[in-house]
């Protein structure tokens, strides 16, 4: 067996790169390889009229054509045996398909998984099992029963909702559980017209997060507490108008709401973390009468998105202390710290072009005043911003406060028939008095980006990421995107 | 220097390098070579007819065969469809370098089955001469794959009713026994789907494709009467006998005329065994007559005119049908193109959108562009006027640019074309003269005159601009020969 000298053998490696290259080269552009040029001679009955000519000439002027049809029957489709090539013909010529080698090997996951859900489709059509799993979701809408995604909002994990209105009660009787993998649930029964309604509802939710009081919190302090409430209240609410959308709200009612250590397994419990809020957080059993109004005027329209016209709304809601025997219904501690709460929001848009293109503007203030300056609200009963609360880029919950400041600019373009992107910017805080002490140095920015998925009517979901200086957020909504 | 050590190979790969990649080659040629061929057996994709090794041996074409087996038949997944020709295939196709090399040489793959004067080879199952290439009347049109009169008079018994989707569909059967399949129009747009559909299917014909017979149709509930054991399919899926009070109930979401009667188009059943829908791409391997991959056909490459045309922006396997047919002597498959429900200013389920026809469903190029620009280009479409008729839906003249327009999803026949395929399709579209289409616009039987003026004066339009685009104002003369 000879043995090559490392230099010679390298020599001999390049020369045969270089061969097989060329070789390559020469195979490729091999002229005249494909089954297109086939010899004319076997076309039985080709209509022989228009000459052939390069891809870049210009168009032919073709001949009147001699053949006359002397009935419909002449012109009836052939049952002869079509003409064929004297073997099959590929979509790739054979240089082609050397070329596209080493792709279509690197690809075969792809169509594997292609190849799978092709198949999974085509089972699907057969076996109808989608309008099925829809018939068993639609099986108790005559009895009035709904199936539908949770509503627990962010962070609350995969979840699902139970609906009763019985048709018989005409809309009268509204009755809902959700419950979700991270022990959120919710139970609600609303009785009455939705004009006028007697409510309650009980919440569970353990794993709510904090980080600290204002923007100074840190994010290495993040903590969870967990808190059970219940609610119990009249709700009276008037819309009118299509245009010049009005509203007008109003509600009354009791709010048992305990606060406990957090079940976060990934995050300490607030106790731990935050030792010296804890005390007045947890395990106090907090009773408040609650009574709101809300005014709000809704000009918007336009599709698929909201394009033109503006919003506003006030809200005053007030957490008031229960009578000195205990609540009305629940039987809290009467020592709750009281307090008011003003959120003024705003919001307006203007587009151009007929798909619009729409930019927007949302500013909105929240101004907490508690009844006695040394009893502030308690954690739970705090403004919050992060995540979906405003400032996207930033964790849910991640900020904690007495009053808030936000605005959010956001500029929405269509991309194509289905699809739109929204470009946002976020700029807000929480503060102690907004109106004293909110400084644009001690906000924070956010952005964001998400494409969103629409039909001609309304947006159907976004893909969505956020981000800020500490986190980059992504995020998928379906439904209630506007 | 470090890094030229660590790459230096290893002496007996260097010295075996030249025949190691000439190895390699070969072994990825064999593998590219059997993957090439996977896509071109999508006419039996996801189908009982994959048995690829069988249908290699039928590679010859048999001029005189007479006793070919049935191709099973084939079913295809719609949904996946879209992703295939929006995602997937457009993907591939940029990552292509057998076409990338195409192009920088300037030298396109032309059609396989034309012959030196650059006409389609004949016979063919797929195409019949016509327009363009022979003389067609009107007349001739209108009896199209006769005989054009619809269900003969007396009662037309339903043997099987669906209810999936915006409406529904009736098989019938005339007095005769001859078999119909009913089609409705979507609500509040009366005579929009039934319209397209008849309009289209006279202009197909006469280009030259194969196409079902369909009319309109008008009745009344009293000329409906349920077949003995007919079916109805829910909208699960499952089937139950089907009664008269079904029947009108069914019929009662319909909007009828002022007379009380239902418009229809009745689509004369095909004769033949129908063995689902062809493919735009790879071919029908259990089909010894399939020999070409449709991609690479003239026929379906060169329908792109007409499709701009007609605006029938749903070209997809699904608006397709093979059918086994015994004619001549012989069993065979031919190949129709069904459903022009879709076509023109009609979605079958609603008018058209002002983007149909100018973008893709998912338009990467489009996308890219609004992307770039912040969405400050403005789109093709958004200078369109919309006719506000009805029964004519959406589709205008004024901004149609016949090279730039779009089905929903990509057309793998389309993509292939050349500038030899749209003139072979231009030629068919400028022999259309005016009166064939005010004739096949008639056979709509719109109520509305407007409807009827509009839509006529648009297909002229749109069929001069491809002309005009294709064959060139100065050879329009002799494009339009059977004028």
């Amino acid at each position: 067996m000879t043995r090559l000298s490392p230099a010679r053998s390298h020599r001999r490696g390049r020369i045969g790169i270089v061969a097989a290259l060329l070789g390559w080269l020469v195979f490729v552009a091999a002229p005249g390889r494909s089954l297109a040029q086939a010899p004319p001679g076997d076309a039985p009955d080709s209509l022989a009229n228009v000459a052939p000519d390069s891809v870049a000439s210009p168009a032919p002027a073709p001949e009147p054509v001699g053949n006359t049809v002397a009935s419909t029957d002449d012109l009836a489709p052939t049952s002869a045996a079509p003409w064929n090539p004297s073997r099959a013909v590929g979509f790739h010529e054979t240089w082609e398909q050397a070329l596209n080698a080493p792709l279509t090997l690197a690809s075969l996951p792809i169509r594997l998984l292609g190849a799978g859900l092709e198949a999974g489709i085509l089972r699907e059509q057969e076996d109808r099992w989608i309008p099925r799993v829809m018939f068993f979701f639609g099986v108790g809408t005559p009895l009035g029963i709904y199936l539908r995604p949770a509503q627990l909002g962010e962070r609350s994990g995969m979840g699902a909702g139970v609906e009763y209105r019985p048709p018989q009660l005409h809309g009268w009787l509204r009755a809902g559980i959700d419950a979700s993998t991270r022990g959120y649930n919710t139970t609600r029964v609303e009785l009455g017209p939705r004009l006028a309604a007697l409510r309650y509802e009980q919440a569970w939710r353990p794993r709510e997060p904090y980080f600290g009081e204002g923007m100074d919190s840190r994010e290495e302090d993040a903590s969870s507490y967990a808190t059970s409430s219940q609610l119990a209240e009249v709700r009276l609410r008037l819309r009118r108008g299509t245009t010049w959308r009005r509203e007008i709200g109003a509600w009354a009612g009791e709010r048992r709401l305990v606060a406990s250590h957090g079940r976060e397994a990934k995050r300490s419990s607030l106790e731990i973390v935050h030792p010296g809020v804890a005390p007045q957080a947890l395990g106090v059993d907090q009773d408040h009468i609650v009574t709101g109004l809300r005014l709000a005027l809704d000009t918007r329209s336009g599709r698929p998105h909201w394009s033109r016209g503006w919003r506003v709304a006030a809200q005053a809601e007030r957490f008031g202390y229960p009578p000195s025997d205990g609540g009305l219904l629940f039987h809290g501690a009467a020592a709750s710290p009281g307090f008011t709460r003003a959120t003024l929001e705003g919001e307006s848009g203007i587009s151009l072009m007929r798909d619009p293109r729409t930019l927007r503007l949302v500013v909105r203030v929240v101004d907490t005043r508690p009844f006695d300056e040394s009893r502030p609200p308690t954690i739970v009963d705090e403004v919050r911003l992060g995540g979906g609360e405003g400032l996207g880029g930033f964790a849910s919950g991640r900020f904690h406060g007495s009053d808030l400041a936000l605005a959010r600019l956001a500029y929405i373009f269509p991309l194509g028939q289905f699809s739109e992107i929204e470009m946002s910017t976020e700029r807000g805080g929480v503060f102690p008095n907004v109106w004293r002490g909110a400084r644009l140095d001690q906000s924070e920015q956010s952005y964001g980006v998400a494409l969103r998925v629409r039909t001609e009517r309304a947006p159907l979901g976004a893909v969505r990421v956020n981000w800020s200086h500490e986190a980059v957020r992504l995020g998928l909504s379906v439904g209630g995107i506007e | 220097m470090t890094l030229s050590k660590r790459l230096r190979p290893p002496s007996f790969v260097a010295a075996h390098a030249g025949a190691l990649c000439l190895a390699i080659c070969v072994a990825m040629g064999g593998v590219a070579w059997a993957a090439d061929e996977a896509p071109n057996s999508k006419g039996s994709k996801g189908s009982k007819d994959s048995k690829g090794s069988k249908d290699s041996k039928g590679s010859q074409a048999s001029k005189d065969s007479t006793a070919t087996r049935m191709p099973p038949e084939t079913e295809i997944a719609y949904y996946y469809d879209y992703v295939h020709h929006m995602v997937a295939r457009p993907i591939a196709r940029q990552l292509d370098l057998g076409r990338a090399v195409r192009r920088l040489s300037g030298r396109p793959r032309e059609a396989v089955n034309v012959d030196s004067l650059d006409q389609v080879r004949l016979p063919s199952t797929w195409w019949t001469p016509r327009l363009g290439y022979r003389p067609v009347s009107v007349e001739q049109m209108l009896r199209g794959p006769g005989p054009g009169t619809g269900p003969a008079p007396g009662k037309l018994s339903v043997t099987r009713v669906k209810t999936q989707g915006v409406t529904p569909g009736f098989f019938i059967k005339d007095s005769e026994g001859t078999g119909f399949l009913l089609k409705f129009d979507p609500p509040g747009l009366a005579e929009m789907a039934t319209g397209a559909d008849a309009i289209t299917t006279y202009l197909y014909w006469a280009a030259g494709y194969n196409v079902p017979d369909n009319t309109i149709l008008t009745f009344t509930v009293d000329d409906l009467e349920v077949a003995k054991g007919a079916q109805l399919t829910d909208t699960q899926g499952k089937k139950h006998v089907m009664t008269r009070d079904d029947l009108v109930g069914i019929l009662a979401k319909l909007t009828a005329g002022a007379d009380g009667r239902y418009r229809a188009l009745a689509s004369r059943l095909l004769e033949g065994k129908p063995i689902g829908p062809f493919e735009y791409s790879g071919r029908r391997r259990s089909d010894p007559e399939d020999l070409i991959t449709h991609e690479h056909r003239r026929e379906l490459r060169g329908m792109f005119p007409m499709a701009a045309w007609t605006n029938h922006a749903d070209a997809r396997s699904a608006n397709s049908l093979d059918v086994w047919v015994k004619s001549g002597g012989r069993s065979f498959v031919r190949h129709y193109l069904i459903d022009f429900g879709s076509c023109l200013g009609s979605s079958a389920i609603a008018k058209r959108a002002y983007q149909t026809g100018t973008e893709y469903f998912f338009d990467y190029g489009v996308t890219g562009r609004q992307m770039g620009t912040l969405g400050l280009a403005p789109f093709a479409w958004e200078d369109a006027v919309d006719p506000d008729l009805p029964s004519v839906g959406y589709i205008e003249s004024r901004g149609f640019d016949p090279a730039a327009w779009r089905p929903y999803c990509p057309n793998a026949a389309f993509d292939a074309r050349t500038d030899r395929d749209l003139r072979w399709g231009a030629r068919i579209v400028a022999a259309f003269t005016d009166d064939h289409i005010r004739a096949a616009v008639a056979q709509a039987r719109f109520t509305d005159p407007r409807a009827v003026e509009y839509l006529a004066r648009v297909m002229i339009e749109r069929r001069d601009k491809i002309v005009e685009r294709w064959l060139g104002p100065n050879d329009r003369t002799g494009a339009l020969m059977t004028r």
